[in-house]
């Protein structure tokens, strides 16, 4: 039987990691929350003002002289648009993906508590779920350059 | 009545059936019936890793205190779940309640008893070798499960001792008694017919788990004092080889059953019990599991029923057999049980020693008119216990914690 000092300080221990045990934000959620914040300030700027509104008057003469005294390359506000639209889309894979882990967690920690038939379950389980995680931090990097493309388009 | 809910049901999966399963499956039908979405969400209690929220547990440091580690191991599975998407979550057995949830109506029968009510008997029984760990392990389970009582929108307490639990170890008075109906038989109020108008000849019935601290084992005793009856014990359980090698002792031997201890009956831990050869005979039954149309057919069968456990936090069994008309014995520390039992009026409150249980199984066996008076009070008793008006508790203590 072990000594009483050392199951104490494992009393202990489980404690405080019961304790600060709430679940922790899957990797990406930051990144996640600052693309959909950063898309929701950029999209009314997409066009960067190069599109003039249908129906305006005289619009192809105005839509040229903007072209004009702008240095924007004439693809830009489409482009910056479909940089954004693709930003949506990764941060939404992401959501995706971190919901994904997010469940995958919760079942690998029920597993923990006992729910495993095998000790082998577990263990393909806890991989699987450190793939996701690496998925995860793959495309939050993926999301971060392309949060830099954006902030470097002046959108 | 409240809006239509999505309601999640928290279980612990203990890997054992007993009343409170019952308990909790009906009333996930009458949430189902009065219109909520309901979820059963179980978390199984029986670790295959010896680790707590990913701490890995050496294992004879884990074997040191099983209960304590086990225990947090469950607790974080709970505080883990992701339940947002519901409006209502209903905790039963601990450690359920530690679910995060704003919205939370707990139906509490009983804490984590080796640490709480049952410590010192634990104790006593053998269970926990290392006192001093064992304390220490019960002094940081109630500093952890204190802040997750505390956010419990409300109580549906099995019974007034529960109630007193609450109170005493955690000052908790948001709560209200929640009186379960019964789950095997039905309940009536129709006189006994002709054919039951003659006292039942079939063995006397106790029904529980042997499990600590059931104490099955005082049944057993009993029956050795009144062998000219015969006793059933439906049931099965851990301490059922225990139960058994006791039955082979008394049979075999000149033990004196009324000189028993309570280390040599219940208060011990059972383990290391004598092999029983397979031809043994007595007049203890031991039924195992039965399926509710035979435990409903023994309690009719039954002259009385005999429900010996310590602190009982409601008493199902009672209320079976008092809806079957059955005169029901329980003991002074039943807890709950003496709750639902008054003595001489629906059945007899006697000393927890098994000359006082036979002495009572033999008054109500041998007077009739006795027998037939308990029982009939007795259906009364358990009439008003039915599922209506638990399930009008039921819904006002969704009410308290969704107002």
């Amino acid at each position: 039987m072990p000594n009483s000092d050392e199951v104490l300080k494992y009393l202990r221990l489980a404690q405080e990691r019961v304790e600060g045990g709430a679940l922790d934000l899957p990797p990406g959620s930051d990144a996640v929350r600052y693309t959909r914040d950063r898309l929701a300030e950029a999209l009314p700027y997409a066009h960067a003002g190069l599109l003039l509104p249908q129906g305006t008057r005289l619009r192809p003469l105005k839509q040229a002289v903007l072209g004009a005294v702008r240095s924007i390359p004439a693809n830009q506000a489409p482009f910056n648009t479909l940089v954004l639209q693709a930003i949506d889309g990764a941060a939404a894979a992401i959501e995706g993906l971190a919901h994904s882990v997010d469940v995958q967690e919760q079942h690998a920690s029920r597993l923990q508590a006992g729910v495993a038939t095998t000790e082998l379950t577990v263990d393909d389980l806890v991989d699987d779920v450190r793939s996701l995680r690496t998925q995860v931090a793959d495309l939050a990097d993926q999301v971060a350059d392309l949060r830099r493309a954006v902030d470097g388009t002046g959108a | 009545m409240t809006r239509p809910l999505r309601i999640a049901f928290l279980k612990p999966d203990y890997g054992v059936t007993g009343g409170l399963e019952g308990v909790a499956a009906r009333l996930e039908a009458i949430a189902r019936r009065d219109g909520h979405d309901v979820r059963r969400i179980s978390v199984d209690m029986r670790p295959r890793r010896a680790a707590v929220a990913g701490l890995d547990i050496p294992r004879r440091i884990w074997d040191a205190a099983p209960e304590y580690f086990g225990y947090l191991a469950g607790r974080d599975g709970f505080t883990r779940l992701e339940l947002a998407n519901h409006d209502l979550v209903i905790s039963t057995q601990p450690p359920s309640f530690s679910v995060h949830h704003p919205r939370h109506l707990a139906l509490f029968y009983h804490h984590h008893r080796v640490y709480y009510d049952l410590q010192e008997e634990y104790l006593r029984a053998g269970y926990a070798p290392d006192e001093e760990v064992h304390r220490e392990a019960g002094r940081r389970i109630k500093e952890l499960d204190q802040p997750h009582l505390e956010r419990v929108g409300w109580f549906l307490a099995g019974s007034r001792t529960v109630m007193d639990r609450l109170e005493r170890f955690n000052a908790v008075t948001n709560a209200s008694p929640f009186h379960a109906g019964l789950i095997v038989g039905a309940p009536t109020r129709r006189p006994p017919a002709a054919t039951e108008a003659r006292p039942p000849a079939g063995p006397i019935l106790s029904v529980g788990r042997h499990e600590f601290p059931k104490r099955t084992e005082l049944v057993v005793a009993a029956a050795h004092l009144l062998t000219h009856r015969r006793f059933a014990l439906v049931g099965t359980g851990g301490r059922e080889a225990w139960a058994k090698a006791l039955d082979h002792r008394l049979t075999t031997t000149e033990v004196d059953p009324a000189a028993l201890s309570d280390t040599e009956m219940w208060c011990t831990t059972g383990r290391n019990a004598a092999p029983v050869p397979d031809d043994h005979r007595s007049n203890v039954e031991f039924a195992g599991r039965v399926s509710d149309a035979e435990l409903a057919q023994r309690y009719a069968d039954a002259p009385c029923v005999v429900a010996p456990a310590l602190d009982e936090d409601y008493g199902l069994t009672a209320i079976e057999a008092m809806a079957l008309g059955k005169p029901v014995i329980v003991c002074t520390d039943g807890g709950g049980l003496t709750e639902l039992v008054e003595h001489e009026r629906t059945g007899l409150v006697v000393e927890p020693t098994p000359a006082a249980i036979a002495a009572a199984v033999d008054r109500v066996c041998a007077d009739d008119s006795l027998a037939a008076e308990l029982g009939r009070n007795g259906r009364e008793r358990a009439a008003e216990l039915s599922w209506d008006a638990a399930a009008a508790e039921f819904r006002e203590g969704i009410e308290r914690v969704m107002a």
